[in-house]
């Protein structure tokens, strides 16, 4: 009985037992280790800094080409990356400041206003494509909507150049036609790697946000005027 | 006898399981069935069996996940631009609840119809400063910096009905040009008071407006009632007549100006107290008196507000 007991309950009989001191205890404790994983031939520990940042830059700026002449591929969707989009908004952001030197606060936009204008539009815009049932994952939304304003802010340097040389009817007549040109050009392409992802009877209603975002970008951009 | 019983727990647990998913089924077989037979239904408030189980299958999500506002995005194109020229024409007879929404309220409306109105209203304020400087290049303003003293008379006498915080916050840059233009940071405060003044327009009288209903009911014995959503949503596309009424603002044409704002206010108006009427309908007359007027005087208002952020984002 006692030993049936034993038997049914595995270890039962290991409760008591203790080992000596006597008595070494040795051995291997080795797993075996399959082919070498992927993850040791990428290991970035020992590669110098240089080459780790040329390889992200290289990635930013193949997608700078991508928003440049969009067209239907998915290198902005696989591997996205809000590297690019901090930098455009961080460079539109400070462009943007400006205003007159004497006062204080009320110059001209502020940074913090540029920089939650365009991150929590493009979050409200992500969140509204995927209630209407994309398939893009969130942060491919905001890193496809961050690159696409690529546009917008060589607009932005093309119209301080503009800016520099006068403002009479004229420049106001270019900068016009530039802001409009990158406006249309961005959603354009930020349309063709968003629309995709939804239905037909669906698209105007996910483009439409897109285009209102880039719309006030634009405005912003064109309303522009530095200080004296 | 633990392991067994353990094992014996686990298979009535398998067993339940088959039974719900076979539950589910049907009950999915049935709703499908139920919708398919209500889209061909011209009146849906007789049914109100079949809507209840339809409502009920509706509300399995809670409200703090996703899936619970997925349900309110569930619309296309064409439904959109129906509900918005459906509340930009309004019908005698049609209630735009019955016709538009048929138990189908969206949220993607009213959400995208306000901030558009609240882009709308701070970009056409700049816009028409900058028509009225163009057409008046002789005109200077003179301004100190951060304490709002301006030394233009009419305008200050016109802008002190608005609010006088605007007017603090008012600061001018010389151009070259003797053309003040307009920085970002004027944009900046119009977009944000318009959006708390709209947005909060948009979910705080429904609210009001459903907690009537709701009281009245309990009094009154109502055929019809509606949701927070379908009140939210009918609020909400009422909304879209005003951002044509906030272009025509842009040029300085009074009598334009005053028929826009009129228009504007009575098609939006209408749209309400006709989706509202039915609810209303058998009710006492002071409280139905009372209500129409509330819902008329509180989107008058609106106009007026909207029409004063125009105009702080336009000094002159």
């Amino acid at each position: 009985m006692a030993s049936a007991e034993e038997a049914s309950r595995p270890f039962a009989g290991l409760s008591d037992v203790s080992i000596s001191e006597e008595i070494p205890v040795e051995g291997d404790i080795a797993v075996p280790v399959g082919p070498s994983t992927r993850d040791d031939e990428f290991s970035t520990l020992d590669e110098p800094v240089k080459e780790t940042i040329v390889r992200d830059l290289r990635a930013v700026g193949n997608k700078f080409i991508h928003v440049l002449y969009p067209k239907r591929s998915s290198a902005l969707l696989r591997d996205w990356d809000l590297w690019g989009p901090l930098l455009l908004c961080v460079t539109l952001a400070l462009l943007l400041q400006g205003g007159a030197a004497d006062s204080d606060d009320q110059g001209g936009p502020q940074f913090a206003e540029v920089f939650v204008i365009i991150w929590f539009g493009s979050i409200v815009i992500t969140l509204n494509s995927k209630l209407l049932g994309g398939t893009i994952s969130f942060f491919q939304s905001l890193c496809v909507l961050g690159y696409c304003i690529l546009p917008l802010t060589v607009a932005l340097i093309v119209c301080r150049i503009v800016l520099l040389s006068g403002s009479g009817n004229v420049s106001f007549a270019v900068r016009l036609a530039v802001v409009t040109a990158s406006f249309g050009w961005s959603t354009f392409a930020s349309t063709a790697f968003l629309a995709d992802s939804h239905l037909t009877n669906r698209k105007a209603l996910v483009v439409y946000p897109v285009f209102l975002f880039y719309f006030v970008i634009g405005w912003m951009i064109l309303t522009f005027s530095p200080g004296n | 006898f633990d392991e067994a019983g353990s094992l014996l727990e686990s298979n009535r647990d398998a067993v339940t399981i088959s039974i719900e998913d076979e539950d589910l089924k049907s009950k999915r077989q049935r709703s499908a069935a139920g919708f398919a037979q209500d889209v061909g239904d011209e009146e849906p408030l007789i049914n109100e069996d079949r809507e209840e189980l339809l409502s009920g299958q509706k509300k399995n999500a809670p409200f703090w996940t996703f899936e619970y506002y997925q349900k309110f995005f569930d619309i296309e194109t064409h439904h959109v631009k129906e509900r918005i020229l459906g509340s930009l024409v309004p019908w005698p007879g049609k209630n735009f609840i019955q016709v538009h929404l048929r138990k189908n309220p969206d949220l993607y409306g009213p959400f995208w119809i306000c901030t558009t109105l609240v882009f709308v209203i701070a970009i056409s304020g700049n816009l028409s400063t900058f028509l009225r400087c163009l057409g008046s290049s002789n005109y200077k303003y003179t301004a100190e910096f951060g304490k709002g003293e301006f030394s233009s008379t009419d305008t200050t006498k016109r802008l002190c009905k608005c609010f006088i915080v605007c007017i603090n916050y008012e600061t001018f840059i010389f151009m070259q040009d003797k053309c003040p233009v307009y920085l970002l940071n004027r944009m900046c405060f119009p977009v944000s008071i318009a959006a708390t003044a709209i947005f909060s327009y948009a979910w705080l009288v429904p609210l009001g407006l459903w907690g009537l209903l709701l009281w009245r009911s309990n009094k009154i014995l109502n055929l019809v009632s509606y949701s927070f959503m379908e009140i939210v949503c009918v609020y909400g596309y009422s909304l879209a007549v005003y951002i044509p009424a906030v272009v025509l603002w842009i040029p300085h044409v009074e009598w334009l100006r005053w028929l826009s704002i009129v228009v504007a206010l009575c098609l939006s108006s209408s749209v309400l107290v006709m989706t509202f009427w039915p609810a209303l309908r058998d009710d006492h007359p002071k409280v139905i008196i009372a209500t129409v007027v509330g819902i008329v005087l509180l989107n008058g208002l609106l106009a007026v507000g909207c029409k004063v952020i125009m105009l702080a984002s336009n000094v002159g």
